[in-house]
């Protein structure tokens, strides 16, 4: 009995460090130290919500720069994949609808489309894009919002702005936040109604 | 693959090169109870446990005896997460009023936590709630991996012990663990994670507006207090549905660095330690030399095998199920550490690897998971190895094989043979029953040979007490709630008991002086004959099933065929 009674007791302690004042102390310091980061880096534009710098959002109208393609349809809730295999005819038939639909939207030729825009991400809610899955789309938003010459120079100059380079220079891929590039692209170039 | 790629992986293996020996050092100190730099912190607390619990820290425990005390607190950590699944709709800190998790389920996670395999058949943000996250699953990453390391360190205690009955006392390794290593080691990296965007709250989830108009709910939750000890522990449960893919999970290719350096980190610095407690550095030395050499040649493969073009798909780049953030590179660097580790975390998903990729990750489960592995697992389960090497080196020349100075008798060789066979058996038995069953057919997403690959892998991560998944298979029907889970029990159980029943006796003989008849294995002959066992046993008991799977699916992918 003195057995269980160990077992039992040092189960009940442990669970208290390591199940409440662990997480306690974490939040406590996270919050004081990062307090947007912990709270899920949110987005504020004329004083209300508007989602999360992390978080992608559906963008379907031409006026706006597009994300990867989604398996949850940018439903966090729960997040998931498409987990369609390398030799998955499904995949095969999906990735060749969106490479016509795409070249056909962007007036391009369908072998050029960038991979990330054909494939779904892990995550379905993956906030960024490549440079050149931006820089792709600049004629067809262009056209859109009705922007002159010099206006397409000033998006083209915000791509270049938005590009998060390799943290520290080597680690991941170069990409482009979607959710930040189109609100300044909304303040930037307004959209002719 | 750039060059930018190759240095981010020069500097993964340099940061494990690096804070190996430095923790391996500390550990060696913390968890034999000599006094480190948190002593004046921590001793108050741990005698203070000792005290409330009437454990007497001096006193010592038989190996069948470790081993009830290792069944009844695995018990309760068992009991304590499924009551909090079943009955999570009446207790607090349930912010989305979840229901209470279905039987099944709940006996899958709850065995699955308590195993350290941290199998997902569930979502985290739509089916559990804060409570259930951090009182149940978190404190099992923090107590799964403590009892790895505590029967690590008995095993250890058996092969440096003079004639001894007893092999240390488990509820003392346990706090220790606990408090001098887990703890202290995941409160500095859940901050790191914080700093990068991992979230950490306790509020509801957040209904926005996007931009275009539409509505999106953002989940929140305490998040990285528990990513920080799935990744140390080699837990690899995520607190979201997609794990370290999810954007709130692993926002920055730094918190991805960061992540996959703390899969290998505890499990490589356990080899240092091994070497500074039994003072055989060099032979420790060799044992890395091997899993970093089979780490390394896993990983160029599985490279190699993402960048090759599918004639079936005609993408520039295999992204599906990939974030732009990561990439190959990162992808696959992880999908590496997490399988040779058994860990179990993801940040791509492993059901749209290419199908070597995919295979390698496989097999690095099917080997045991030896390749640095799991928190203490990894490490007693490669030392099953090479008292095997040693043995069969001893019948190849013809004498009473030796470890360490001891004698290895023939109870010492059954108990590893059956610690290496049973998982294995469970896999290729599971396999086989779920391939026959129409039932269990049906789960599977992708046809063709990549099928068979979905059910293998189930059983190889469950047996193996990975957790990783091709996770197009469906898991959550009740034969593979049921079936998985009892796959995970005696993947866990039906090795530490052999290991420690292995210990118990090792602990008993007398250490021989070394002779010029001792097999050396402190040299590159005996890491080459290592390398060459673990191979032939892994390819022994798979190479079929691996050959129908992957291998059947790459050659047809490489002809453009698809299903």
């Amino acid at each position: 009995m003195k057995f269980i009674y160990q077992a039992f007791m040092l189960f009940a302690l442990m669970s208290l460090i390591a199940g409440v004042f662990y997480p306690a102390l974490v939040t406590t310091i996270g919050q004081l130290i990062f307090r947007d980061k912990s709270m899920g880096s949110l987005i504020v534009l004329n004083g209300e919500v508007i989602g999360s710098k992390l978080i992608a959002q559906s963008f379907k109208k031409s006026q706006y720069f597009w994300p990867r393609p989604s398996a949850s349809n940018f439903n966090a809730l729960p997040s998931f994949a498409s987990n369609r295999g390398p030799t998955s005819k499904i995949l095969a038939e999906q990735i060749h609808k969106r490479r016509r639909d795409l070249s056909s939207a962007h007036g391009m030729m369908a072998g050029n489309i960038p991979a990330d825009l054909l494939t779904t991400s892990a995550s379905g809610l993956d906030p960024h894009i490549s440079l050149e899955s931006a820089r792709m789309q600049v004629k067809r938003i262009a056209k859109a919002r009705g922007l002159d010459e010099k206006q397409k120079a000033e998006v083209e100059k915000l791509i270049d702005d938005h590009l998060d380079y390799r943290q520290f220079g080597i680690l991941g891929e170069n990409r482009i936040n979607v959710l930040s590039l189109n609100i300044f692209l909304d303040q930037c170039c307004k959209a002719k109604e | 693959m750039t060059l930018e790629n190759f240095l981010s992986l020069s500097a993964y293996i340099g940061a494990l090169l690096l804070l190996a020996p430095l923790l391996g050092k500390y550990m060696a100190r913390a968890l034999f109870g000599e006094r480190v730099f948190l002593s004046p912190i921590l001793q108050p607390v741990e005698q203070l446990i000792y005290r409330c619990c009437v454990i007497d820290p001096k006193s010592e425990m038989h190996w069948k005896k470790y081993a009830i005390a290792t069944a009844w607190f695995s018990l309760f950590g068992f009991l304590a997460v499924f009551l909090l699944l079943i009955f999570q709709h009446r207790l607090p800190l349930n912010p989305e009023n979840f229901q209470g998790v279905s039987y099944p389920l709940a006996f899958n996670i709850a065995i699955s936590f308590m195993t350290n395999t941290n199998w997902q058949a569930y979502s985290g943000e739509s089916m559990l709630g804060y409570l259930v996250q951090t009182a149940g699953l978190s404190v099992q990453n923090f107590l799964s991996a403590a009892v790895g390391l505590a029967i690590l360190l008995a095993f250890i205690r058996g092969l440096i012990s003079k004639n001894a009955a007893k092999i240390g006392n488990f509820w003392v390794d346990i706090v220790r663990s606990c408090l001098y290593v887990l703890l202290p080691l995941s409160l500095i990296f859940s901050l790191f994670l914080i700093s990068q965007g991992v979230v950490q709250n306790f509020s509801s989830y957040l209904k926005v507006k996007t931009l275009e108009g539409l509505e999106q709910i953002l989940p929140m939750g305490p998040a990285a207090s528990q990513i920080a000890i799935k990744q140390l522990g080699s837990n690899g449960g995520g607190f979201f549905g997609v794990n370290s893919a999810h954007p709130f999970e692993n926002p920055t290719p730094f918190s991805n660095f960061l992540q996959v350096l703390a899969i290998l980190l505890v499990p490589a610095a356990l080899v240092y330690m091994f070497g500074v407690v039994t003072k055989q550095r060099k032979h420790a030395f060799m044992i890395f030399v091997v899993m970093l050499s089979i780490f390394l040649s896993a990983l160029l493969v599985s490279l190699w095998s993402e960048h090759l073009p599918n004639p079936a798909l005609l993408t520039a780049r295999s992204l599906e199920g990939k974030e732009q953030r990561f990439g190959i590179t990162d992808s696959i660097l992880w999908s590496s550490a997490t399988t040779a580790a058994s860990n179990g975390a993801i940040n791509s998903m492993h059901d749209s690897l290419s199908p070597i990729a995919g295979g390698i990750a496989l097999l690095q489960i099917l080997l045991g998971e030896i390749i640095f592995g799991g928190v203490g697992s990894g490490l007693y389960c490669m030392l099953l190895f090479v008292l095997l090497t040693v043995f069969l080196a001893g019948l190849m020349v013809g004498r009473t094989p030796e470890y360490l100075g001891k004698k290895l008798d023939s109870f010492d060789i059954q108990m590893v043979v059956l610690a290496i066979i049973l998982p294995s058996a469970v896999v290729l038995i599971g396999a086989g029953i779920s391939i026959t069953l129409p039932l269990a057919h049906e789960s599977i997403l992708n046809q063709g040979p990549h099928g068979l690959s979905e059910i293998l892998y189930a059983w190889a991560s469950a047996a193996n007490n990975n957790g990783s998944a091709f996770a197009g298979l469906n898991v959550n029907t009740n034969f593979y709630n049921l079936g998985l889970g009892i796959a995970m029990l005696i993947g866990r159980f039906g090795v530490i008991v052999p290991v420690l029943a292995l210990a118990g006796n090792l602990a008993n003989k007398k250490p021989l002086p070394k002779s010029s008849a001792t097999f050396a294995t402190d040299t590159p002959i005996f890491a080459t004959l290592l390398v060459f066992i673990i191979v032939t046993i892994g390819a022994l008991s798979f190479f079929p099933a691996l050959v129908l799977g992957p291998l059947t699916e790459h050659l047809l992918m490489m002809t453009g065929h698809s299903f």
